[in-house]
């Protein structure tokens, strides 16, 4: 039963908080959400060093190193997630603070249940908690007009993108009769039927990760969503679909992997090529997040490598897009400004900000000795060594291109002449961005530190 | 195997609506209907395969599916507070 104290504490944390909204005044939610993913965080870590690892309830619900890592990402995600969200929250949307916590955590607890099981009913089950949640909470500025059409943008699109998954489940059922994914490894049958069905499911999945030809949805949510919710957004659910994929790869058969390297192509191109023309930073995060998707699914080509490298690219890339997003919120609420034009001079009403958003930017082109350029190494080793030296050149080009539109927000913060007065950080959020650039580096110089604990590089 | 043809025939109808039509409360209806034509398959191939958890998953989906309607009509009804119209092709403040 020890198995399960993550899980129950952040449901318990998220009731708790629930409660607690019935005494606005008495109880704040924003402690008890911190002190809940904190405990949970260690029983985890507790449960790691026990090594205590089962599968429960025939293969319904497993407890293995895989859903370990995943669970305490998600788990690091909503701490950071929690500390940015405080003075945005209390200087933007001001309203109904316990039901957002409320919805925040049972999201997370969804993310927890997607990653943990290899059956197809937890997963969309999973899938549908978070996405759930995840439209109210994109639509929770509801005085904001951009704020409603984000919700509403991302409920259709979820919606249809869950239908279709789920036509693909049952087509799976009719030719195994199971919803087990590991009866993918046992199953003889090779009929249209049978890939119509992956592709179905895949094509679902596609939608949390904002995979071409499912990613339409994402710029427009990112912009219109809550700054803390997009930050959310872009990790969160993002790294649920990529534990999903990796699942699925490992346990399909070999003649998926051509279906995914060709989309990896494609996302990380298009996610390119439109982020060269944004001027608003939330929306060049969208396009920079849909090209990061696409060097992922290149470390899915090579299953045989197990989940490690692509696990140790979604570490890389939520510390540095979660530094950015803290930056950002941040630099919004004392500029009231999400164009990249109006961040000029920032370099110098605070050189350690715009410095720490230097290094995470680097981090995503994959610059040494940062944490980014060990993920984007072993993903594009990973990718050579199964064959498939034309998406690793592909891979290495699409960086070289996106150098263009990181350092143009840089170009702006260091040399273009504007508002220069000294400024003073909020604590919560100075915090989470030393965690965040704490991690680029260490996971950057010693990358076994990761590697030991979680991963099996 | 008529059953698998209806439900395919009622997911097109179905993923049609979704793409084509501009009231948002049609897109909502036309996702149900995507569902159901999941629900037909789930318990065809549930009564075929004699397996019980086809029928339990449609259970689950059908719950989902509620719950999946409610959040829409929410965010519509929020929607239309602030715009005055549900009509999606309007509802443009968020482009390229």
């Amino acid at each position: 039963m020890s198995l399960f104290w993550p899980e129950g504490i952040v449901l318990l944390t998220a009731c708790l908080v629930l409660v607690g909204d019935l005494f606005p005044r008495r109880v704040q939610p924003v402690p008890i959400a911190l002190a809940g993913l904190g405990l949970s965080l260690l029983s985890l870590l507790v449960l790691r060093s026990g090594g205590s690892l089962a599968a429960l309830a025939h293969n319904f619900y497993w407890f293995d190193l895989f859903s370990l890592f995943f669970k305490g990402l998600f788990l690091g995600i909503g701490l950071i997630i929690v500390m940015i969200n405080i003075d945005y929250f209390k200087a933007q949307v001001k309203k109904n603070e316990g039901e957002f916590y409320f919805l925040f955590l049972i999201s997370l607890l969804g993310l927890m249940i997607v990653v943990s099981s290899p059956n197809l009913l937890l997963i969309y089950l999973g899938i549908e908690i978070v996405g759930q949640s995840s439209y109210l909470l994109a639509g929770w500025q509801k005085n904001l007009r951009r704020s409603g059409e984000a919700a509403i943008k991302y409920f259709l699109f979820g919606a249809v993108a869950s239908a279709i998954f789920l036509y693909g489940v049952s087509l799976f059922y009719g030719l195994t009769g199971s919803f087990d994914l590991s009866r993918l490894l046992v199953s003889p049958l090779l009929s249209p039927l049978y890939y119509a069905a992956l592709i179905f499911m895949v094509l679902g999945f596609g939608f949390k990760i904002a995979m071409a030809p499912m990613q339409f949805w994402c710029p427009d949510v990112y912009e219109g969503a809550p700054i803390p919710i997009t930050a959310y957004l872009s990790v969160g659910p993002k790294a649920a679909g990529f534990a999903v994929l990796l699942r699925f790869i490992t346990l399909a058969r070999a003649d998926l992997i051509w279906l995914f390297a060709l989309l990896a192509a494609v996302t990380m191109t298009w996610g390119n090529l439109v982020a060269l023309r944004q001027k608003n930073i939330k929306r060049l995060l969208a396009y920079s997040s849909i090209a990061q998707a696409g060097y992922i699914l290149i470390g899915l080509v090579s299953p045989q490598l197990g989940y490690g490298v692509v696990g140790f690219y979604l570490l890389a890339y939520a510390l540095a897009n979660l530094g950015i997003f803290a930056i950002v919120i941040y630099l919004s609420l004392i500029l009231q400004s999400e164009n990249i034009d109006d961040y000029a001079g920032f370099a110098r009403r605070s050189p350690a900000l715009a410095g720490a958003l230097a290094l995470f930017l680097f981090s995503l082109i994959g610059i040494p000795p940062l944490a980014g350029f060990v993920g984007k190494f072993l993903i594009f080793k990973a990718a050579v060594g199964s064959g498939f030296l034309w998406l690793a050149l592909l891979g290495v080009i699409n960086s070289v291109v996106s150098v263009y539109y990181y350092l143009n927000i840089l170009r702006v913060i260091y040399f273009k002449p504007g508002d220069e007065t000294a400024i003073n950080l909020p604590a919560a959020i100075a915090l989470a961005v030393m965690a965040c650039l704490i991690g680029t580096i260490v996971f950057g110089l010693f990358p076994d530190l990761a590697g030991n604990f979680f991963l099996k590089i | 195997m008529e059953i698998i043809v209806l439900s395919l025939i009622l997911f097109g109808i179905g993923l049609f609506g979704a793409l084509t039509r501009k009231n948002a409360i049609a897109i909502l209806m036309a996702i149900e209907l995507m569902l159901n034509a999941v629900n037909l398959n789930l318990a065809y191939f549930s009564h075929n395969l004699s397996n019980i958890s086809g029928q339990v998953f449609v259970l689950f989906i059908i719950a989902a599916a509620a719950a999946e309607a409610v959040i829409g009509l929410a965010i519509i009804i929020n929607l239309y507070r602030e715009f005055h119209k549900i009509d999606v092709e309007e509802i443009t403040l968020l482009k390229w």
